[in-house]
C-alpha cells in the first residue's frame, strides 16, 4: 500500500492534540460541595495514582481518535498495487564517485538497501540505467524478487560526474509513457523534474571531505638536457570548518616517502609543486582518511619525454621566422632543425615531406586586412583557445588556401587543412605579417602551441601518462604498424582489458582510478587515472530526500486500486455512531 | 467575630427593621403577655360571648345573660400573650461554603428575623447548632452585637440535635435556618422543632451550585463538612442525576414539613443577596410589612 499525497498525513498531528483534549479535561478539578450524599451515584473516576495514569479513555475518546486517523488517512488517497499488474519502472542510478562516501555504511550502500526495499514492496519490472558521465542502459531486465547482486555488480560508482539530466531523458526514452521513474542519487535534484513520473531519492549526507582536486606531472621545460619531472599537487578543504592533514608521498625515484602536515581553512585548497627525477618510478601521493577514500590517493607515472621535431624553411630575412621560432621554443616541446622533422613550416608546399606535416605560410604579393569578426571551427584542434580580438589579420589576396577552412574571415579563407590518406596534415596559412598584428598577439603562442601538440598525439605513444577519471586514453601506433593485433590493459585492480585495434590509434576510458599498464607489441607504458573532480569530492552540497512523485499521477490509475473510499465510509459510520452515544448520553464508560 | 460578618448582621437588622411578625393563630392560652391573642384567654379584653360547654370556670358565667334568657352563657375575653422565637442556626462547615453567598444570606435572614421580632415584642433566643445546640453569646440583644458565630462544626444538625438539643419554649415560633443537606429522616428534626410550637418555620439557604451544579469532566468532590472526597467524572447526564436526587431530597422536606404542620421556604443565597426579598416570609403569613 501507499499514499498519493503523504504529506496530507501531517493531518495525524490532530492524534496528539485529541489526546491532550482528554487530558486535560480528564484532569480531576477540586470542586467543594455542600454534601457528597448527592452525588452518590455519579461514576468514579480511579482512585489515587498519577495523573496520567488517571487519564479518562471513554468510547467516545475512541471513536473520535479512529475517525480522525481515519480521514487523514483518505485525505492521503491510500491505494494498494494491483499484485497482477508489474509496474514498468526504469531505476537511474547516480554512478558518480561521490556515492562511494562514508565510512562505515556509504551513501550507495544505503540506496541500495532502500531500492530492495521498494522492489520487496512493489511488484516491478525494472531496466537500470547507470548516471555517469554519459547514461548508460545495463542490460537484462530485473524484477521484484530477483537478486540485488547483479544490479549491485553493475552499479560501481566509479564515474567522474553523473549527468542524470541526460539519463532522465534516456529513461523517459527506453520507459515509454507508462513507466515510473526511480532516480538514486546522492544529491537534489538541479533542474525540473517531469511531473507525476519521476521520483528522486536523496540518501546523501552533508560530510567534511580533503581531496586531491588537481595533480599533474609533466617533463620540466628546459629540452632534453632537463631529466627532471615537475610535479603539481592540489589539496582541498571542502568542509565548513578547518582542516589538517597528513600528505603521504612515496615513489618518485630517488625521493624517499616524506610527509607533510597541510592545514586548510574551509573551501581553501593548497598547492605542492615539487621536482622528482624524469622516468621514476609513479609518485603515490596519500591524504589522512576521511569520509571518501578515492579521492585521497593520486598516483603519478612520469610521461615519457617527447619532443617535436621542427623545420623551419623561412628565409632567414623574414620577419615571420623569427616569431615561429621564438613561439615554438616557448612551448618547450621542441627541438627545431634536428633531422628527420616531424612538422615542416615552409613558404610553399613540399611533396617529399615524408611523414611530416607541413605548415605552409604564404606572405607574398598585394594583402587585405581584416580586423575580424573571424569565423572558426571550434571543433579543430588548432582553435583551441584562441579568440582573435583586436587581431588585425592581412593576407595576400591572390592566395587561396586550399583544404577546409579552419578560420576565415568573412568569406576569405585565412587558414585550411587537408588530410591525405595516410593521415598527414598540410596546413596553408595566408598571412602577410609586416601588415598584421597576429604575432604580437596572445593568439600566436596559442595558435602554435595547439599545433605542437595536436602534432605531438599523433606521434606514437600515449596521448597523456597522467589522466583524470573520465578522460579517455588515446594511444597512436607508428605508421608502419599494420598489425591488427589487440591491445592489452591491466588495470589496477588487476583485471585485463583486451583492445581491439582498427588503424593507427586506440582509445579507451579507464574506469578504474590507480596504476595500469598499457601493452601492444613492443609498446608498452604505465598510465595513471585519478578522481580529481572538485565537484564530486564536494560532499558539503548532500542531502537526503524525496523529490516527486508518480502516485499522484492519473497516467498509473490502472495499476492501483483507491482505498480512500473504503476509509470515508468507515469515518461516516464511526461518526454516526458517535452522533448516536451522545444523544443518548452515553459513550462515557471506558 | 469578624467584622464582615457583623457588617452582615447589621445589614440584616436593618432590613429586619421594615417587618413584623404576624401573630399566630395557633398561640395557645397562656399567662398574661404584652400581646392579644386570636385564641381567648385570660385577659380583661372581652371578645365575645358563647354557650357554657362543661369545664368552663364558672367564674366566667354571664348571670345575667342567664337571667334574662334562661341559657348558660359565658364571657370570652381575649387572651394575652407574650410571643417568643426561638431561632437556631445552622453552624456546619456547609453553610459557609466557599464560593457561595450561603453564610451571607443565612446571618441576613436570622438577623432579619430577630429584628423583626424584636420590633413584633417577641422574646427571641437564638442557638447556633456546634457539638450540640449552643445559644448564641449576646443572642437576646440585638443583632449586631451576637459573638462567637462560626461555622465550623462538622456535623450535620440532626447529629447536633442528638447530642445536646435545643431548648424550645412552649407555644413559641420556632424557626431554624440550614441548607438541610444531610442524609437522613427530616422527621428527626422537624418533629422535634413542631413539638408544641405555635408556628414552625424550616428555612432552607441554598447555594445556587448546590441547586444546578455546572461543569463537566473529572471532579474530585470534596465534602466541607466531613473532608471527605470522591473522584468522578461528570458528565451532562451525571448533572442530571444530581439534580433529580436534589429534587427528590428536598421533596422529602417539604413533604414533612407538611406533615408537622411547618412552612418550608427555600432562599437561594445568590439570588436572594441580589434582592433580598422577604416576600416568602409575607406570602407565607409569618411576617407583615410596617
Amino acid at each position: 500500500m501507499f499514499f498519493a499525497l503523504p504529506w496530507m498525513l501531517l493531518g495525524l498531528l490532530g492524534l496528539p492534540a485529541l489526546v491532550a483534549i482528554y487530558w486535560l479535561r480528564s484532569r480531576a478539578r477540586t470542586k467543594t460541595v455542600s454534601s457528597l450524599f448527592l452525588w452518590g451515584d455519579q461514576r468514579r473516576s480511579q482512585q489515587g495514582g498519577k495523573a496520567f495514569q488517571r487519564f479518562q479513555t471513554p468510547l467516545l475518546f475512541f471513536l473520535e481518535l479512529l475517525a480522525i486517523f481515519l480521514i487523514v488517512a483518505a485525505a492521503a488517497l491510500p491505494a494498494l498495487i494491483r499484485s497482477a499488474t508489474a509496474r514498468p519502472l526504469i531505476l537511474v542510478l547516480d554512478d558518480s564517485y561521490s556515492m562511494q562516501a562514508g565510512k562505515t555504511e556509504s551513501t550507495r550502500d544505503r540506496a541500495l538497501r532502500s531500492v530492495e526495499e521498494e522492489f520487496r514492496r512493489t511488484d516491478y519490472v525494472a531496466r537500470v540505467i547507470c548516471a555517469g558521465s554519459r547514461p548508460q542502459l545495463q542490460s537484462g531486465v530485473f524484477r521484484s524478487g530477483d537478486s540485488f547482486k547483479e544490479i549491485a555488480s553493475q552499479w560501481t560508482c566509479r564515474a567522474p560526474l553523473s549527468d542524470l539530466e541526460s539519463a532522465l531523458l534516456l529513461a523517459g526514452e527506453v520507459g515509454g509513457e507508462t513507466a515510473r521513474i526511480l532516480v538514486i542519487s546522492d544529491q537534489a535534484p538541479q533542474f525540473p523534474l517531469p511531473a507525476h513520473r519521476v521520483e528522486w531519492r536523496s540518501f546523501g549526507k552533508p560530510l567534511k571531505n580533503v581531496a586531491f582536486t588537481a595533480a599533474g606531472r609533466d617533463p620540466a621545460s628546459g629540452g632534453t638536457d632537463a631529466q627532471t619531472d615537475r610535479v603539481l599537487l592540489e589539496v582541498t578543504n571542502f568542509g565548513s570548518s578547518p582542516a589538517t592533514t597528513e600528505l603521504t608521498l612515496t615513489g618518485g625515484g630517488e625521493m624517499g616517502p616524506s610527509s607533510k602536515r597541510i592545514e586548510l581553512a574551509p573551501g581553501t585548497a593548497s598547492r605542492l609543486i615539487l621536482n622528482v627525477p624524469s622516468g621514476s618510478a609513479p609518485l603515490l601521493a596519500r591524504l589522512g582518511t576521511d569520509d571518501l577514500a578515492i579521492d585521497d590517493t593520486t598516483v603519478l607515472v612520469s610521461p615519457p619525454r617527447q619532443l617535436l621535431r621542427v623545420q623551419v624553411d623561412l628565409p632567414e630575412g623574414n620577419p615571420l621566422r623569427r616569431e615561429l621560432i621564438r613561439a615554438l621554443e616557448s612551448t618547450g616541446q621542441v627541438l627545431i632543425g634536428e633531422g628527420r622533422p616531424a612538422l615542416i613550416i615552409s613558404d610553399q608546399v613540399q611533396p617529399s615531406a615524408g611523414t611530416a606535416w607541413q605548415l605552409v605560410i604564404h606572405s607574398r604579393g598585394e594583402a587585405s586586412s581584416f580586423d575580424g569578426p573571424f569565423v572558426m571551427d571550434r571543433n579543430h584542434p588548432l582553435t583551441a583557445g584562441l579568440s582573435l580580438d583586436a587581431v588585425i589579420w592581412s593576407a595576400p589576396d591572390e592566395i587561396v588556401p586550399s583544404g577546409i577552412p579552419v578560420i576565415t574571415a568573412g568569406n576569405r579563407v585565412l587558414l585550411a587543412n587537408q588530410e591525405d590518406s595516410s593521415g598527414r596534415q598540410t596546413l596553408e596559412l595566408v598571412l602577410t605579417p609586416e601588415l598584421s598584428n597576429l604575432t604580437d598577439s596572445l593568439d600566436w603562442p596559442i595558435f602554435m602551441t595547439n599545433l605542437v601538440r595536436w602534432r605531438l598525439e599523433d606521434q606514437p605513444g600515449p596521448s597523456r601518462s597522467n589522466l583524470q577519471l573520465g578522460q579517455p586514453l588515446r594511444v597512436t601506433f607508428p605508421l608502419d604498424d599494420l598489425s591488427s593485433e589487440p591491445a592489452l590493459v591491466t588495470t589496477s585492480d588487476g583485471q585485463s582489458v583486451s583492445l581491439p585495434v582498427a588503424g593507427r590509434s586506440v582509445e579507451w576510458t579507464p574506469e578504474q582510478v590507480g596504476l595500469s599498464q598499457f601493452r601492444r607489441g613492443s609498446m608498452a607504458f604505465p598510465f595513471a587515472c585519478n578522481p580529481l573532480n572538485g565537484a564530486e569530492s564536494d560532499l558539503s552540497k548532500c542531502e537526503s530526500g524525496t523529490w516527486g512523485s508518480w502516485n499522484a499521477s492519473d497516467r498509473f490509475q490502472d495499476q492501483r486500486m483507491n482505498l480512500d473510499w473504503a476509509l470515508i465510509l468507515a469515518a461516516l459510520a464511526l461518526l454516526a455512531g458517535h452522533m448516536a452515544l451522545v444523544s443518548r448520553g452515553g459513550g462515557t464508560g471506558s | 467575630m469578624a467584622d464582615p460578618l457583623r457588617s452582615v448582621l447589621m445589614e440584616g437588622e436593618q432590613l429586619g427593621t421594615r417587618y413584623r411578625f404576624l401573630p399566630s393563630g395557633r398561640a395557645p392560652l397562656g399567662t398574661a403577655g404584652s400581646q392579644l391573642a386570636r385564641a381567648a384567654g385570660e385577659s380583661m379584653e372581652f371578645m365575645e360571648h358563647r354557650d357554657y360547654q362543661p369545664g368552663d370556670d364558672l367564674r366566667r358565667m354571664n348571670w345575667s345573660a342567664f337571667a334574662r334568657s334562661d341559657k348558660l352563657v359565658v364571657k370570652v375575653f381575649r387572651q394575652e400573650v407574650t410571643p417568643h422565637l426561638d431561632l437556631v442556626l445552622d453552624g456546619s462547615k456547609s453553610m459557609a461554603l466557599e464560593g457561595t453567598e450561603k453564610l451571607r444570606a443565612a446571618l441576613v435572614l436570622a438577623a432579619a428575623l430577630s429584628s423583626a421580632a424584636d420590633r413584633s415584642g417577641y422574646h427571641r433566643r437564638v442557638s447556633i447548632t456546634r457539638n450540640g445546640c449552643v445559644p448564641v453569646e449576646g443572642g437576646g440583644d440585638r443583632p449586631s452585637t451576637w459573638n462567637r458565630l462560626d461555622w465550623t462544626s462538622s456535623l450535620n444538625p440532626a447529629e447536633s440535635f442528638r447530642i445536646r438539643p435545643p431548648v424550645w419554649r412552649p407555644h413559641g415560633i420556632r424557626a431554624m435556618i440550614s441548607d438541610y443537606l444531610w442524609l437522613g429522616n427530616p422527621l428527626e428534626i422537624l418533629n422535634s422543632m413542631a413539638d408544641r410550637s405555635a408556628a414552625t418555620l424550616v428555612i432552607q439557604v441554598l447555594a445556587e451550585d448546590d441547586v444546578n451544579p455546572v461543569g463537566i469532566g473529572n471532579q474530585r468532590l470534596l465534602d466541607s463538612e466531613t473532608g471527605e472526597f470522591y473522584e468522578v467524572f461528570v458528565d451532562a447526564a451525571g448533572l442530571e442525576r444530581y439534580r433529580q436526587n436534589f429534587q427528590r431530597h428536598q421533596q422529602a422536606w417539604r413533604a414533612a414539613a407538611r406533615q408537622v404542620g411547618a412552612t418550608f421556604l427555600t432562599f437561594i443565597a445568590e439570588d436572594f443577596c441580589r434582592t433580598w426579598d422577604f416576600s416568602p416570609f409575607v406570602q407565607s403569613g409569618i411576617l407583615s410589612i410596617g
